[in-house]
């Protein structure tokens, strides 16, 4: 059975995408209606646009918009529909945060360097998104090179659907805003130290980190060949399954890519989660945590507990080591992909140009330890997890900070932003393993996220989990006030 | 030990023949650096075996492609 065919049969139903409206609708609730006959290819990409219009002025998550070229495939998709030649995202709008190449259609990074650079190549995973019938929409808003901070001086801030004087998070901003604004029901993010799993957790979607070496990274700009890791970021768990098992496999031109045979990620949906044992690192993940958010927490976790998941508490150790390792090689290996770019550090993006500074001083036998010493790491998280399933933390500690000031209010004191969002997530860029951010409920209106975190290649339980969280639940269903009115 | 100082990150800037970085930008890199000191101390103070299995950077890679599992 295809993923199509698995798709016709799942519980999100066409009605329901009808019924909410095609710009609010699931990628598998869209395949559903392509199948059904309900409404067209055509049809989505029209409500896709509708939405952007309506939205987009407010929150600037577009670099570069393609309307007529999705139209046009859109109308292909539709044939192909009716002939009975579908394919696994057949028709189904997605867009790419712009440090993702794409041949023919320009890719800035976010940056005024590369205003006017159109590759020749497009990126490994992006070309398994067209190949599988996808409909590119748009390039899409980043921090300047995935790490210049929510100030873009090229194409100006993401604003969150939520609250828009505040940020996204990132740096797959554009993604995040794009996402839960309803212009598309799928994007790819890229993630180094949180970059999908933050605007996740800040915009109240869905993303997943995919095992390491999971996704090639061929044709991504880089930040840390070593942390750097694409994947999904969408309405529903269903819907990055579906994504993750077009864009997952292995490519000879990724040189860290995974030879590991790419897994049903849709069959673990509707896996039995009763019984599954999940470890509860408190410490470092439950510090800097808003009393508010940790209530909504709190029910979150409450709720697995109500499907039969078991919590056990559990230590992980050397975090704050693990992090300075992450750290450490992140500045490395950025000063040896932006080495070029040093001599114009003056016109960078603030937060960008202070890492590129700071890069210099790592020493190579600091960047050589924090690479040598993964391993050890990795050891322990998996020893912390003893015989549990996944680990269950929080997304976020705190609200999205308001753009212009970037400080974070965990309750008792401001701090920086940068810090405290990234704590939860660097960590398992580090060691590799799979991470998935999943909304679970509201705190003063903003969304509150969920993360749980596998063993390596287990991305699939954490689908299983995830998904049997979402059908139990419907944060992922709520829309922000910029797209419900409310 | 002795924290590194602005004087010192100039040195090494120089040493690297970086040019870019004007005084402002060492000043900020030294802090970012002292923020993150404590911890860089704490991975320094790991200790890696020179004999026996001596963990090299591929390991992490092997591991991951193992599904966690160790040699």
């Amino acid at each position: 059975m295809t993923a199509v065919d698995d798709l016709t049969v799942a519980a999100d139903s066409a009605e329901h995408a009808a019924a909410v409206g095609l710009a609010d609708a699931t990628a598998a609730e869209l395949l559903a209606g392509y199948a059904s006959g309900a409404f067209s290819p055509v049809d989505a990409v029209t409500a896709c646009l509708d939405r952007i219009a309506a939205t987009e002025p407010t929150l600037n998550a577009i670099i570069t918009l393609l309307a007529e070229p999705a139209l046009e495939a859109a109308a292909d998709s539709a044939h192909r529909w009716a002939s009975g030649t579908a394919r696994a995202l057949e028709g189904v709008p997605y867009a790419l945060k712009d440090i993702i190449a794409t041949a023919g259609i320009r890719t800035t990074g976010g940056s005024s360097l590369y205003l006017d650079h159109v590759p020749t190549e497009t990126a490994a995973h992006a070309e398994r998104l067209a190949a599988a019938g996808g409909v590119l929409l748009a390039k899409l808003g980043t921090f300047e090179f995935a790490c210049g901070g929510a100030d873009n001086g090229a194409f100006g801030r993401v604003h969150n659907p939520w609250d828009p004087p505040r940020t996204t998070g990132g740096s797959s901003s554009g993604s995040g805003a794009a996402v839960a604004a309803g212009m598309v029901p799928l994007a790819i993010g890229t993630d180094t130290g949180g970059s999908i799993r933050i605007p996740a957790a800040y915009c109240g979607i869905t993303g997943i980190k995919p095992t390491y070496g999971r996704v090639p990274r061929h044709g991504v700009m880089g930040l840390s060949w070593t942390l750097d890791h694409a994947g999904p970021m969408t309405r529903s768990v269903t819907d990055a399954a579906l994504m993750l098992s077009v864009i997952a496999g292995h490519d000879a031109r990724d040189s860290s890519s995974s030879r590991q045979p790419v897994p049903d990620y849709v069959a673990a949906l509707g896996r039995e989660v009763a019984g599954t044992r999940l470890a509860r690192p408190r410490g470092w993940f439950e510090d800097c945590f808003h009393p508010a958010f940790a209530a909504v927490f709190e029910e979150a976790v409450a709720s697995l507990v109500a499907l039969g998941c078991e919590i056990v508490d559990v230590e992980v150790p050397d975090v704050a080591t693990a992090t300075a390792a992450a750290w450490t090689i992140c500045y490395a290996e950025m000063l040896s992909l932006h080495e070029a770019h040093l001599p114009t550090i003056a016109e960078r993006d603030a937060m960008g140009a202070g890492l590129l500074g700071a890069a210099p001083f790592v020493t190579a036998n600091d960047y050589l330890r924090a690479m040598r010493w993964r391993a050890t790491f990795q050891q322990s998280l998996v020893d912390a997890l003893g015989d549990c399933t996944a680990f269950v933390l929080p997304g976020a500690t705190t609200a999205p900070p308001i753009m212009g000031e970037m400080l974070v209010d965990t309750g008792t004191e401001r701090l920086d932003w940068l810090a405290v969002a990234t704590r939860n997530h660097i960590p398992f860029n580090y060691a590799g393993v799979p991470a998935l951010c999943v909304p679970c409920g509201f705190a003063d209106g903003l969304p509150v996220s969920l993360q749980l975190v596998g063993r390596p290649h287990d991305d699939t339980s954490l689908f299983a989990v995830g998904a049997a969280y979402q059908a139990a639940t419907v944060h992922h269903s709520v829309r922000p006030p910029i797209v419900s009115g409310s | 030990m002795s924290e590194p100082s602005v004087a010192t990150f100039r040195v090494l800037v120089d040493h690297q023949e970086i040019t870019a970085l004007d005084d402002d930008r060492i000043e900020a890199a030294v802090a970012a650096h002292l923020g993150f000191r404590p911890d860089l101390l704490a991975l320094r103070a790991r200790p890696l075996p020179f004999l026996g299995a001596v963990p090299e950077p591929a390991d992490a890679l092997a591991w991951l492609e193992r599904g966690g599992e160790p040699v």
